[in-house]
């Protein structure tokens, strides 16, 4: 076995150290995206790192490779596993964790009772995926350390992601005695866990976002769980001063036989400072209401987010990078040209 | 990953077909996932069919709190609102809102199948229900419809807008009153759960006779309370089954009605408009009217060809590098109003003779009832 490389504080996205986090936001704020930068940033400060993906959702490990994930981690790269939950099998290794007799557990999770039962008692499926996270987060390798520093949790959005947190505790206060019971309280336990756990929130710089992952926020600090960061994607980093939209606008107002194509050249000026201009009242508004580390991702112009953008994310997570996205947002010296190159380079910072 | 070279072949404009089709209707259900401005929407509809003088509901379940104040629904209370309409309404036209509350509409359904007092309130109390009531997968999709339902059966209004919980996928909109059923009616369970058959530990013996051993193997992975409590909920909802289910598939048959129309919302990213073309397909097996689709917050494509730097540079006041940020910020939206152009272009090819609209991304967010007036046009009710 290679020998465990160390991991490198000065390079952690988010300042944060590894650990099993759960990347939720609201429906379309780039979940997915955020969860496969966040990995692979992870993994280059050296952390040994498990993408988790839930059945029924998106596969945020197919933005970094065409492999297929199955129940088993499937290796990306170098210290990059994937893999992904499926209830069946979820359910059939719990059943013979607690039945012992493989043959009997199997029989079990085929009967169409059982399925009748994990569709219709509370929580149950829940508490499956909880439990499957738990024993991917103890598990250790063969020296006996943790196998994984960091595992990140593509999750549900906003109302069903914060449905899967509570559940354990839920059900640990419906049942109070019995196997469930003890499994509940345990799995409770380890999502309450802040040395182990935590949430990042993903927002993008609009309104209901924005609205939506305060209030997940609070909701979340009020069922015990731990905020550990925020991220907010989609960040258009202004190409132009007040002064230049201005002054596209009067050009715009002056001339009645303005070349359409011009007119449109001027009009995108409009567009993008007038979006940064609301970009900005929405991340002051997030920032204030959220006391924890935050990252900026820049917006990506592009047809479709390839591999390379996701490396360029990735880069742009590292404390290097958010530097320099602060200070253009907290407007650099060196004014729009820099933030032009933030969206010209796909490649990200260096 | 590079843009089709080609320019888009054709660009299906079919705004002014929806106001034709949607004055057919009874009942627009507008569908989309989550973030893709599906809320906005089905109010401008709702909005425009009002001003056109027809007498409007709409139904949702979770707006922008802004967007909710400016139509006079600050309140999560299950009950219909009038909204003021602005000045230039038809005469005759009104618009309601209704912000749904699905536990509110859930305990109503018990209540109306309930035989008696007691029978409901066993069924309220019971902790299961409490639970299942609000986590069940397609409960919150059960309850827009029932509520949706019964105002139509009320004969208020001309049309009924519902803006559908944002699920995942549009499926599981059309499968929650089977899911209801399937639910409720989950016989086998119930009939092993049973208290008379014993649910001792009967240990490995006999796997596959009876239903005896499984449920002891099954007590032994969740514990006795776990399925004494399933049991005694599916016990007391035993007696409102029958009522239920006569009126799930009363429910579930307003899908089928010629007046009743389904309405897609989507972003251009591939996996809204793939998600959209498989609705569709979905719906045509069914038989359901499918409306069209509106592809919401399109990046306009720039009229005839790019500008050049020296365009731009010969205007007043622009220097060198200002007008290169111009042109790199011109190509970049270019590059996604091409990317968009074509996926207008592959919906309109797979969804036979339904709309395809497109509504350009504006600066600003919706959420406001001046905001519904600007989106409007686009919709060209």
């Amino acid at each position: 076995m290679p020998a465990r490389p160390r991991i490198d504080d000065a390079a952690l996205p988010l300042g944060l150290q590894p650990r099993t986090v759960f990347v939720t936001g609201k429906g379309g704020v780039g979940k997915s995206t955020v969860s496969a930068a966040l990995a692979l940033a992870w993994r280059d400060a050296g952390a040994r790192t498990l993408l988790v993906e839930i059945e029924g959702q998106a596969s945020s490990a197919a933005m970094l490779s065409n492999k297929k994930i199955g129940y088993n981690a499937t290796p990306l790269g170098e210290q990059l596993c994937a893999l992904r939950i499926t209830l069946n099998d979820a359910l059939k290794e719990y059943a013979r964790l607690r039945l012992k007799v493989k043959l009997v557990a199997d029989r079990l999770v085929s009967n169409p009772i059982m399925d009748q039962f994990a569709q219709a008692a509370p929580g149950f499926r829940e508490l499956l995926v909880l439990g499957k996270l738990w024993a991917l987060a103890s598990e250790t390798d063969d020296r006996g350390r943790p196998k994984w520093d960091a595992i990140i949790v593509d999750s549900p959005a906003t109302g069903h992601g914060l449905g899967l947190l509570g559940m354990a505790g839920v059900i640990a206060r419906m049942f109070p005695v019995g196997p469930i019971h003890t499994q509940a309280k345990a799995v409770d336990a380890f999502v309450r866990d802040p040395a182990r756990v935590g949430v990042v929130l993903v927002s993008l710089p609009e309104e209901l976002p924005v609205t939506e992952t305060l209030e997940l926020h609070d909701e979340l600090r009020a069922r015990g769980i731990d905020v550990v960061a925020s991220v907010l994607n989609g960040l258009l980093v202004d190409r132009f001063s007040d002064a230049e939209a201005a002054h596209a606008d009067e050009l715009i107002q002056s001339s009645d036989d303005l070349d359409p194509a011009l007119r449109h050249a001027l009009e995108t000026v409009l567009w993008e400072h007038m979006r940064c201009t609301d970009q900005a009242t929405e991340r002051a508004r997030l920032e204030a209401g959220l006391d924890l580390p935050s990252a900026v991702l820049p917006y990506m112009f592009a047809p479709q987010l390839t591999r390379e953008h996701i490396a360029s994310l990735a880069r742009w997570f590292m404390p290097a990078g958010q530097e320099r996205l602060h200070a253009q947002l907290a407007g650099a010296d060196d004014g729009p040209a820099a933030a032009a190159a933030v969206h010209a380079g796909e490649a990200g910072p260096a | 990953m590079s843009p089709s070279p080609k320019r888009p072949r054709r660009r299906r404009v079919d705004a002014h077909k929806l106001g034709d089709r949607l004055r057919e209707l009874d009942v627009l259900l507008v569908c989309g996932s989550g973030g893709v401005g599906k809320t906005s929407i089905a109010a401008t509809i709702a909005l425009d069919e009002a001003m056109r003088g027809r007498r409007v509901c709409v139904l949702t379940i979770d707006p922008a709190k802004r967007l909710a104040q400016a139509m006079g629904l600050d309140r999560l209370d299950d009950r219909e609102r009038k909204v003021k309409l602005p000045a230039g309404a038809a005469d005759g036209g009104s618009l309601h809102g209704l912000m749904l509350d699905p536990k509110t509409a859930f305990d109503r359904l018990v209540a109306e199948a309930s035989a008696t007092d007691e029978e409901r309130e066993r069924i309220l109390a019971n902790r299961v229900y409490q639970q299942v009531s609000q986590s069940t997968a397609g409960m919150q999709e059960y309850m827009a419809l029932e509520r949706l339902y019964e105002l139509d059966r009320g004969g208020k209004y001309d049309l009924i807008v519902v803006d559908t919980p944002p699920a995942s996928h549009a499926r599981e909109l059309l499968e929650s009153p089977h899911r209801m059923l399937r639910f409720l009616n989950g016989r086998s369970l119930r009939w092993f759960l049973k208290p008379g058959a014993k649910m001792g530990k009967f240990g490995l013996k006999a796997l596959g006779g009876s239903g005896g051993p499984v449920v002891g193997i099954l007590e032994r992975i969740t514990g006795a309370q776990m399925l004494r409590d399933t049991t005694e909920f599916f016990e007391s909802v035993e007696g409102i089954i029958g009522q239920a289910s006569d009126r799930i598939k009363v429910v579930e048959r307003m899908f089928a009605s010629p007046k009743t129309g389904f309405l897609a919302v989507t972003s251009p990213e591939r996996e809204s408009v793939e998600q959209a073309v498989a609705f569709w397909e979905l719906l045509e097996e069914r038989h359901y009217r499918f409306v069209g689709t509106v592809v919401n917050r399109i990046e306009p494509l720039a009229p005839g060809s790019l500008t050049s730097q020296a365009e731009l540079e010969a205007l007043d006041g622009i220097d060198t590098s200002f007008a290169t940020r111009i042109v790199a910020a011109q190509v970049d939206h270019a590059e996604l109003a091409r990317r968009d152009g074509s996926r207008l272009d592959e919906l309109a090819d797979a969804t036979g003779d339904a709309l395809t609209i497109s509504v350009p991304r504006l600066p600003r967010i919706v959420n406001d009832l001046d905001g519904l007036r600007e989106l409007a046009p686009f919709l060209a009710t």
